[in-house]
């Protein structure tokens, strides 16, 4: 038994509206059809328990920024780095598949003993509201060791319990936002339903790992239309292009923008391509999240959020590439 | 690197250019406040309003006035470079990735193994060897280029490193001209006539993933083996720290585990590069 917050479901927009002060509230809400997140002026807007068809890294990690801007002039060379405002930011309803991911990128962005004062600056005023999930079509976090009900992540966790959320506390931050409501405590259970799971597996992990020159990676290439959207739906998908952008002859500005093993040019060097087509990049890409993982953090880049799975124009999954990755070649006898 | 953020590059002066081959340029700059390497490692030079790129750092550490790259026209940022006149600023981040295993390369003999702009990276070490010579045993470079108009560094090769105490220098290229009485033919079988001893011995490689390829084997067959062979490595690199995701090589990111690899590490890495 745990010590928990009993939150009626009526009272939540009323209590995160009493935070818009001081933090700009940020959740799913529509977007025409597409379910996004974004900021919201009312937390009657935010939708909860909803799967959005992009993941929350735009908050921390825009998929188009400028990063410093620079001048010519009589003295020389003047560089001007752009760092972001840096806003409070609530985020409310982050389901456990996107908490795993924002530890993900907190690894990739904050860590190597270089801090990316971009992302970096963005995450550390913002507090996160996790919510427990329903889990739906095309999901398989139960693979990566975590189920709809794992709080590991957030700053303050919400479970779902009929007409009113159970809420703990996992940081200074979050316990403060509770005190502002006069909720009730209760000892409860926390719950821990496991998730949808059941494709991705040590064995196949290991499997595709030794299957690097398997000809079903060309079979894969051949449906591949390189369009990079499993990337920019991915909540770890953390690739990035930097270029220049001239303002006539005197300055411009340098920016970055997201990028994809999925796209030709990604790794075309002048006259050399390592990866010259869609097999080696299709391949690359299942690599990196499922076999290579975040090896700094030992952290899998696949969350299981079925993102890609849902919005792959070609219907490529990744959970099939990984249980295919475990079945034997079918024998076929001669004739058959 | 700058303290606060990483993708700021720091100003350097242009002191110097030398063309050393048609394609080739060498550039010396004024080294940014703070900025120490080891032979190997790279910068990322920027032309601002054109972009950036990753070089490898061609002078030694030893040298504490300046740093030099040797730059190949290839593509448009590398061609603003060549553009850029003596005076003028650009801009260096770095310095990022490994380096040449200088520790486990004192009082061993070196060979060195270069093709063509290869011989960039290796020339660091070539000349922090030079620079502390006590402290290595015998030094072979065996170096080729396409044509004798090819061939980078073409003094230092003739005049200067000859002249190095206990220090051979080989050449060839591919194809000869009227004026060319040195060796013609392609760098794997020339290292196999010239035959350097594996006892006590590290080799460096470096130069065209092709002919990389054949002086693996070649060395192998020389009886060297795959963990005191090394080489680095060139690949397309954006944001140098391991965050960009562009130089990944299985459980490897090319510019913070590399660039310079041993072949036995290599071995461990997907067959794709």
């Amino acid at each position: 038994m745990t010590e928990l917050w009993r939150i009626k479901k009526c009272d939540l927009p009323a209590w995160l509206n009493i935070w818009r002060e001081e933090y700009e509230l940020w959740g799913a809400r529509p977007e025409g059809p597409v379910m996004r997140y974004g900021p919201v002026a009312d937390a009657t807007e935010l939708v909860l328990q909803v799967r959005t068809r992009d993941s929350a890294k735009n908050m921390f990690f825009p998929a188009t920024e400028t990063m410093f801007s620079f001048r010519h002039d009589e003295q020389g060379l003047e560089l001007n780095q752009q760092l972001p405002e840096l806003k409070a930011r609530l985020l409310v309803g982050l389901p456990s598949c996107d908490l795993q991911a924002l530890l993900v990128m907190d690894n990739v962005f904050g860590g190597g003993g270089h801090a990316d004062p971009y992302y970096s600056g963005r995450r550390q005023y913002t507090v996160v509201v996790g919510v427990a999930c329903e889990p739906g079509e095309f999901f398989f976090c139960q693979d990566f060791g975590f189920g709809p009900d794992t709080p590991t992540g957030a700053d303050l966790f919400l479970w779902d319990d009929g007409s009113n959320w159970l809420a703990q506390a996992f940081s200074e931050a979050g316990a403060r936002l509770l005190q502002a409501g006069d909720w009730e405590k209760v000892q409860a259970t926390v719950p821990n339903r496991s998730g949808p799971g059941g494709w991705v597996s040590a064995d196949s992990v290991a499997r595709l790992r030794e299957r690097f020159d398997d000809p079903r990676w060309e079979r894969l290439g051949e449906r591949c239309l390189g369009c990079g959207a499993c990337a920019y739906v991915c909540p770890t998908c953390h690739c990035f292009d930097i270029d220049d952008m001239p303002h006539g002859l005197e300055g411009g500005e340098r920016y970055r923008r997201w990028d994809t093993c999925a796209f030709a040019g990604f790794t075309a060097a002048a006259g050399h391509n390592p990866r010259p087509d869609q097999t080696g990049r299709i391949r690359q890409r299942v690599m990196h999240k499922l076999v290579y993982g975040d090896f700094r953090s030992d952290r899998s880049l696949c969350v299981g959020c079925g993102r890609c799975v849902a919005a792959c124009p070609a219907g490529i999954d990744i959970r099939a590439i990984a249980r295919e990755a475990v079945r034997e070649k079918k024998e076929v006898k001669a004739g058959a | 690197m700058h303290k606060d953020n990483p993708y700021l590059p720091s100003l350097a002066t242009i002191q110097g250019i030398e063309d050393l081959t048609s394609d080739v340029r060498l550039l010396r700059v004024t080294l940014p406040a703070g900025f120490s390497y080891l032979p190997g490692q790279c910068a990322l030079l920027s032309i601002l309003g054109v972009g950036e790129s990753t070089i490898s750092i061609t002078s030694p550490p030893t040298q504490p006035e300046y740093m030099e790259f040797a730059i190949k026209r290839v593509g448009k940022v590398t061609e603003a470079i060549h553009e850029a006149e003596v005076g003028e600023q650009i801009g260096v981040r770095g310095p990022m990735g490994n380096h040449f295993p200088v520790e486990m390369m004192r009082g061993k003999n070196l060979l060195f193994v270069g093709g063509g702009i290869g011989l960039a990276p290796l020339r660091s070490m070539i000349k922090y060897a030079f620079d502390r010579r006590s402290e290595f045993g015998h030094i072979d470079v065996i170096y080729g280029a396409r044509s004798p108009q090819d061939i980078c560094f073409f003094k230092e090769l003739t005049e200067s490193w000859p002249q190095q105490p206990d220090t051979a220098v080989y050449l060839t290229v591919d194809r000869g001209d009227e004026a060319w009485s040195g060796h013609t033919g392609f760098v794997p079988a020339f290292l196999e006539e010239i035959a350097p001893s594996p006892q006590d011995c590290l080799a460096v490689t470096c130069g065209p993933p092709i002919m990389i390829k054949f002086v693996l084997q070649s060395l192998e067959k020389l009886g060297f083996s795959r963990d005191m062979i090394y080489t680095t490595l060139e690949m397309k690199m954006k944001c140098g720290l391991g965050k960009c995701g562009r130089c990944n090589i299985g459980d490897k990111y090319v510019c913070v585990d590399g660039p310079v690899f041993s072949f036995a590490e290599l071995g461990e890495l997907p067959n794709e590069f």
